[in-house]
C-alpha cells in the first residue's frame, strides 16, 4: 500500500516538476526572443542619451550618462511649432482613416465574400491585382489628379484611399476572415427577418470583432509611419504630420544632425502604436467566444 | 431588390474609387511604359521598345533573378516561423501580453533607422554575429561585400519583421472554436498533432491569405535593399522594385520604370492566379458546406 | 446577445459622428482657415505678394533660415511675404521632381546641382535670371563661378557656394602611429600607409565614397581637363578610364584609399556621408575625400571622439597637367518660371544673398558663400571660425577646375561603381573596366544630347 501511495505520490511530484521544468523552459525561450525581438528599441532608447559619435560606435544600448535634454529640444524643435502640434495632426488624418477603413472595407469585404452579383468574378480579379502594381510608377499622375481637385497640401489624398476602401489589404483579409466563418448565422438571421444591411451590424460585425482591431492596429502602424505619402501632398508646416517632422532635420550634408533628438522623437513616435498594440490584445484574446456571437 | 445587386451596393465604394484612384493612374502608367517620357519633356510614343530594351538588358533580368531567389526563401521561412509564434503566443500563460507585444514590435520599427544602423554592427565584420559563428569555430564572414552574405543579412530582416503575418494567424487561431480542442484529452504529443489535424485546416482561408500578400510583398521588397544593403555588392540584392524606383526618380526614365512596373505586375498576377486555382485543393472555406 | 451587439452597435455610431465631424467639419477647412489667418496677419496691406521659400538642412538651418525669412518679412515694407518650407534629405528628389512636374514647386527654391542639369538643361527650365539684374547684384559673384548656374546660355540659378574636393585627415589619429606631419605627396600617403597597416592591417588612410572622386582628382591630374564639357563632348579615352581604375586599385592594395570591398563592407553601398560611420570615428579610415560643404558634420562628430580633423594639401600625381582639385556649386537658388511676382522674389534672394542683415541671420548654415559681400559680411560678424574658416582658406587656395551642370546626373556615378567593383571582386580586367566606363558614360551623354536638341 505504502509503496504504491509512493510511487502515485513520486509520479505526481515528477508530473508537478516536468510541468514546471517544460514551463521554465517555454519563459526562458520566450524571454530570449524577446530580448532580441525589442533590442532595437532598447538601442534607440540608450541613444537617445547618447553624442553621435556614441551613437554611432557602439552596439551596446546603455549610454553613458543620462540627460533628458534631447527629448526636451527635441519635442520643442526649433520651427515655429512643437511635437505637440505634428501629433495633433497625424491624429487628424489617422483618425478618420481607421473609421474610414473598417466601415468601408467590411463593407466591401461583406459584399465580395456573402453575395453573388453580376461580374463578380471580373471585379474581384481587378480588385485583388491592384495590390501587385507597383506604386512608385502611379506616384505622379496621382499627384497631377489631387492637383485638379485642387486638394494638394490637405489630407484628403491620404484619407480618400481609406473612404474608398482601396486599400485590397483590408478587404482581402476581411474576405478570408468572413469566409472561414460558418454562414448559418446570417441564415438563421435572414429567417428572423433581418436585411442585409442589419445581418452585417449584428452578426458579422461581431463576429469580425478581432480580425477589424488587427485592421485598425495595422492601418494605425501604416499610416501613422507613413512618410512618402504625405511627403508629396503635404508642403506646408503647419500640416506636417509626426513623420514627416521627423525626418525633417535629418540632412548629412548640411551639418550636424542632433541624432539623439531625433532617436528621442522617433521613441516617443513609436509609444501610440506600442501602447495600442498591447491595449487591443486583450480583445484577441476574447476571441470570437465572447464576443456576442455564441450565445 | 434583387439580391445580385445588393452585392453590387456594397462593393460599390470600392467601385468608385477604383475608378479614379486606381483605374485612372494605372491606365496612366500603362500609356506612360509605350513612351520614353522623363519626367521633362513631352512623351514620344516608342512602341514596344521600353519592353525590348528591358528584356535584352542584363540588369533587369538579374534584378529579377533576385526577387525570385529572395521571394522563394523568405516567403515560406518567414509564414513557417510566424505561425510557429502565434501558435506559441497563443497559449495562456502569465504575462503573454508583454510577449505578444515584445515580438510585434520589429514589424512596428519598420524602417527606423535603429533598424539600420543596428544590422550594420550585428554584421559587421568585428560584429556580434561573426563572433557567435567564431565560437564554433566559422572564420569571420564579410557579410556585406559578399553577395551570399548580403542577400542573407535583408532575408533575415524580412524573417525578423514577421509581425503582421503571426498578428493574422494570432486571429485566426483565436477563431478557431475552443470546443474543437476541448473534445480531446490534451499531452504534449496530442497537443501537437491536434495542431495540424484540427487547427491548420480551419486556418487554411488565413494562411492562405498570407501566402498571397507575403509573395506580394516580397516581390514589391523595398525595405531591405534600401536601407541596409544599397542594391549591392555587385548588384546582389538589387530587386525589380528598387530598379523601377531609380528609373523612375533617379534616371528619370519614367516610361522604362513604368514597363519594368508591368512585366512585374504581370508576373505577381500570374503566380497568384496559380494559387488561387490551387485553392480548392486545399484551403477549407467554413462559407461553402 | 441582443444588448451586446446594440451597445456596439452604439459605440460604432458615436465613433463614426466623432470621426465624421473631425474629418468633414473641423479638420482641413480649420487648417485652412488658419493658414489664411497667418497669412493675413502677416501681410496687413491685404494685396501683399505671397512668396513661397523651399531649401532641405538641418535644424540649425531651419532655424537660422526661418529667422531670416521673418526679418525679411517685417522688414521689407513692401507687403511681401515669404513662408518657409523646410524638409530633410530623405526622398528629396523625388519629391523635387513630382512637384515640378505639377507645377507647385515653391516661387523661390534651392537646387542640388544635378537637378539644374536634369530641369532647367534647356534653359527654360527656371526663370532667366537676366530679367531681374535690377534687383539682384550679381557683380558680387565671380563670372566664372556663376557660369555653373548657366544653363544652354540661360542664367537660371545663382550657385551658393563653392564645393571642392578636398582632403580631410584625422590628424590625432596619424600622431597615435608617430606620425606628426601629415602627408602632402601621393608618396607621403604610401608611405604612411605602410606604417599604419603594419600595426593595424585593416586600416585605411583615405575613404573616398565613390571610386569616383578619387579617379576624377587623378584624371584631372593627368590630363589637365574636366571629364565632360558643356556641349556633352568627353575629353577623357577609355585607356584614361583603365590607367585611373589601375591607379585606384594599386592604392586601395597600399592601403591609401580604401578598397571597394572595405567600403561596401563598413559603410554601404552608396556614396554618404561618414560623420555617422563607425569605421572613420574609430579612426579605422584616418581620412576622407569629400567635397568641403560636408567637411563640418565629419570634424564635429570627430570632435566628441577627442580626435581632431584638418584639411590636407592637396597631394598632386607624377607628371600632373594640373594641380589641383574639383569643384562644383554646394547649391543653387532659383525661382520658378512662372513666377508672377519675380521682382519681389529677386528681392528676398538679394536679402538672403548678399544683404548684410539676411546675410548675418543666414550665417554659415549652408557652408561657405559664394557672394563676395556675403564674404565680407559674415568674417566682419566673427562667423567664420574654426573648420569653416579653413575651408576658406583652402578654397581660395585651390586651383579648381568647376565640373558642369549634369557631372553628378545618377548614370556617370553608376558606371564608375558598378564596373570598378566588378574589376575589384575580380570579374572584370581593367581594360575592360576602363572601356566599359567610357562606353556608358558616353551612352549617357549621347541621351543627354538627344533630350535637349
Amino acid at each position: 500500500m505504502n509503496t504504491v501511495n509512493n510511487k502515485a505520490m513520486s509520479r505526481e511530484l515528477r508530473r508537478y516538476r516536468s510541468a514546471q521544468i517544460s514551463k521554465a523552459i517555454r519563459y526562458i525561450v520566450l524571454t530570449v526572443g524577446a530580448f532580441i525581438m525589442i533590442y532595437p528599441i532598447l538601442w534607440l532608447i540608450g541613444g537617445t542619451f547618447k553624442d553621435n559619435s556614441e551613437i554611432f560606435t557602439s552596439i551596446n544600448f546603455i549610454p553613458s550618462h543620462i540627460d533628458f535634454k534631447a527629448y526636451a529640444d527635441g519635442w520643442h524643435t526649433r520651427t515655429q511649432y512643437n511635437f505637440g502640434k505634428y501629433y495633433l495632426n497625424t491624429f487628424a488624418y489617422v483618425i478618420p482613416k481607421l473609421f474610414f477603413t473598417v466601415a468601408s472595407s467590411t463593407m466591401v469585404a461583406y459584399g465580395f465574400a456573402r453575395f453573388e452579383f453580376p461580374f463578380k468574378k471580373i471585379l474581384f480579379a481587378l480588385f485583388m491585382s491592384t495590390l501587385f502594381l507597383p506604386q512608385v510608377v502611379i506616384r505622379i499622375p496621382l499627384y497631377l489628379m489631387w492637383k485638379k481637385f485642387g486638394l494638394l497640401d490637405t489630407y484628403i489624398p491620404l484619407i480618400a484611399t481609406s473612404v474608398f476602401a482601396n486599400e485590397p489589404f483590408f478587404v482581402f483579409m476581411i474576405i478570408q476572415f468572413l469566409r472561414s466563418t460558418p454562414t448559418y448565422l446570417d441564415e438563421a438571421a435572414t429567417l428572423d427577418g433581418c436585411n442585409s444591411f442589419q445581418r452585417l451590424i449584428y452578426i458579422i460585425m461581431p463576429m469580425l470583432k478581432p480580425t477589424i482591431i488587427s485592421c485598425i492596429i495595422f492601418q494605425f502602424i501604416w499610416s501613422f509611419n507613413d512618410f512618402l505619402g504625405p511627403l508629396i501632398y503635404i508642403t506646408s508646416l503647419a500640416k506636417y504630420p509626426v513623420s514627416l517632422a521627423l525626418k525633417m532635420s535629418v540632412d548629412t550634408s548640411s551639418g550636424v544632425v542632433a541624432w539623439n533628438q531625433i532617436l528621442a522623437m522617433s521613441f516617443i513616435a513609436l509609444l501610440p502604436a506600442i501602447i495600442l498594440y498591447f491595449v487591443a490584445q486583450k480583445y484577441f484574446t476574447e476571441g470570437i467566444a465572447a464576443s456576442g456571437v455564441k450565445g | 431588390m434583387n439580391k445580385s445587386k445588393v452585392g453590387l451596393l456594397y462593393i460599390l465604394p470600392w467601385l468608385i474609387g477604383f475608378i479614379f484612384l486606381t483605374a485612372y493612374p494605372f491606365l496612366n502608367a500603362l500609356v506612360t511604359s509605350f513612351t520614353d517620357y522623363n519626367l521633362i519633356g513631352s512623351a514620344h510614343f516608342v512602341g514596344l521598345q521600353n519592353y525590348i530594351t528591358l528584356f535584352g538588358k542584363n540588369d533587369f533580368l538579374k534584378t529579377l533573378n533576385n526577387t525570385f531567389i529572395y521571394t522563394l526563401l523568405t516567403v515560406p521561412l518567414q509564414l513557417a516561423f510566424a505561425l510557429l509564434v502565434a501558435f506559441i503566443l497563443n497559449f495562456e500563460l502569465k504575462g503573454i501580453r508583454f510577449y505578444r507585444t515584445a515580438y510585434y514590435i520589429p514589424s512596428i520599427l519598420g524602417g527606423n533607422v535603429a533598424v539600420a544602423v543596428l544590422w550594420r554592427f550585428m554584421f559587421q565584420q568585428k560584429g556580434i554575429v561573426n563572433y557567435i559563428l567564431g565560437l564554433f569555430g566559422v572564420a569571420p564572414i564579410g557579410w556585406f561585400s559578399r553577395p551570399a552574405g548580403a542577400m542573407t543579412i535583408i532575408i533575415l530582416l524580412k524573417i525578423w519583421q514577421f509581425g503582421s503575418s503571426m498578428l493574422i494567424f494570432l486571429a485566426a487561431l483565436k477563431n478557431v472554436p475552443k470546443e474543437l480542442y476541448e473534445a480531446a484529452d490534451v499531452d504534449g504529443a496530442k497537443k501537437f498533432r491536434q495542431f495540424f489535424t484540427i487547427t491548420i485546416p480551419l486556418i487554411t482561408p488565413t494562411i492562405f491569405f498570407n501566402l498571397v500578400m507575403q509573395l506580394n510583398n516580397a516581390f514589391q521588397e523595398f525595405n531591405g535593399p534600401y536601407l541596409v544593403t544599397g542594391n549591392g555588392p555587385l548588384n546582389a540584392t538589387y530587386m525589380t522594385s528598387m530598379f523601377i524606383y531609380d528609373n523612375a526618380f533617379k534616371y528619370y526614365r519614367m516610361g522604362y520604370a513604368s514597363a519594368a512596373s508591368w512585366v512585374l505586375f504581370g508576373i505577381i498576377v500570374l503566380i497568384t492566379l496559380v494559387l488561387f486555382y490551387t485553392q480548392d485543393k486545399w484551403v477549407f472555406y467554413s462559407d461553402e458546406g | 446577445m441582443k444588448r451586446k451587439v446594440a451597445s456596439l452597435l452604439a459605440a460604432a455610431t458615436a465613433v463614426s459622428l466623432l470621426a465624421g465631424c473631425s474629418t468633414t467639419n473641423n479638420d482641413v477647412p480649420v487648417a485652412t482657415q488658419a493658414a489664411g489667418a497667418a497669412s493675413q496677419a502677416a501681410a496687413p496691406s491685404g494685396d501683399g505678394v505671397q512668396l513661397r521659400f523651399s531649401w532641405w538642412g538641418n535644424d540649425d538651418r531651419h532655424q537660422a533660415t526661418q529667422k531670416a525669412i521673418e526679418a525679411f518679412n517685417a522688414g521689407n515694407g513692401a507687403g511681401i511675404t515669404v513662408t518657409g518650407e523646410p524638409s530633410g534629405f530623405d526622398n528629396l528628389q523625388e519629391t523635387f521632381a513630382t512637384r515640378y512636374v505639377g507645377g507647385t514647386n515653391a516661387e523661390v527654391m534651392t537646387l542640388n546641382f544635378d537637378w539644374l542639369a536634369t530641369f532647367g538643361s534647356k534653359g527654360d527650365g527656371f526663370l532667366d535670371l537676366s530679367t531681374i539684374k535690377d534687383t539682384f547684384d550679381f557683380s558680387q559673384y565671380d563670372e566664372n563661378f556663376l557660369k555653373t548656374g548657366m544653363m544652354n546660355g540661360v542664367q537660371e540659378a545663382i550657385p551658393y557656394g563653392q564645393n571642392t574636393m578636398g582632403f580631410y585627415l584625422n590628424k590625432t589619429a596619424f600622431e597615435r602611429y608617430g606620425i606628426t606631419e601629415l602627408p602632402k605627396t601621393f608618396a607621403d600617403y604610401e608611405k604612411d600607409a605602410a606604417i599604419v597597416t603594419a600595426k593595424d592591417p585593416d586600416n585605411y588612410l583615405v575613404v573616398s565614397p565613390t571610386i569616383r572622386f578619387a579617379a576624377t582628382y587623378y584624371l584631372q591630374q593627368k590630363t589637365g581637363k574636366g571629364e565632360f564639357n558643356d556641349d556633352y563632348t568627353m575629353n577623357w579615352t577609355a585607356d584614361d578610364y583603365t590607367d585611373a581604375v589601375k591607379w585606384y586599385k594599386d592604392m586601395a592594395d597600399k592601403h591609401v584609399f580604401c578598397s571597394r570591398e572595405d567600403y561596401v563592407e563598413n559603410v554601404g553601398n552608396d556614396p554618404v556621408s561618414v560623420a555617422q560611420n563607425e569605421k572613420f570615428l574609430n579612426a579605422g579610415y584616418l581620412g576622407v575625400m569629400e567635397w568641403t560643404g560636408g567637411v563640418a558634420s565629419n570634424e564635429a562628430t570627430l570632435k566628441e571622439k577627442g580626435d581632431t580633423l584638418s584639411i590636407a594639401e592637396l597631394p598632386v600625381i607624377d607628371g600632373a597637367k594640373f594641380k589641383g582639385t574639383m569643384a562644383k556649386p554646394s547649391l543653387l537658388m532659383a525661382i520658378d518660371k512662372n513666377c508672377k511676382n519675380p521682382k519681389e522674389a529677386a528681392k528676398f534672394l538679394q536679402y538672403i544673398l548678399n544683404d548684410p542683415e539676411g546675410v548675418k541671420i543666414m550665417g554659415t548654415k549652408r557652408g561657405m558663400v559664394a557672394s563676395k559681400a556675403a564674404q565680407e559680411t559674415l568674417e566682419k560678424d566673427g562667423q567664420v571660425t574654426g573648420i569653416v574658416k579653413d575651408a576658406y582658406d583652402f578654397t581660395a587656395k585651390a586651383e579648381v577646375i568647376n565640373e558642369v551642370a549634369f557631372f553628378e546626373a545618377a548614370d556617370f556615378n553608376n558606371a564608375y561603381q558598378q564596373n570598378y567593383e566588378q574589376f575589384e571582386y575580380g570579374q572584370m580586367t581593367a581594360e575592360d573596366c576602363g572601356k566599359a566606363i567610357f562606353e556608358a558614360n558616353k551612352t549617357a551623354l549621347e541621351a543627354l544630347k538627344a533630350q535637349n536638341q
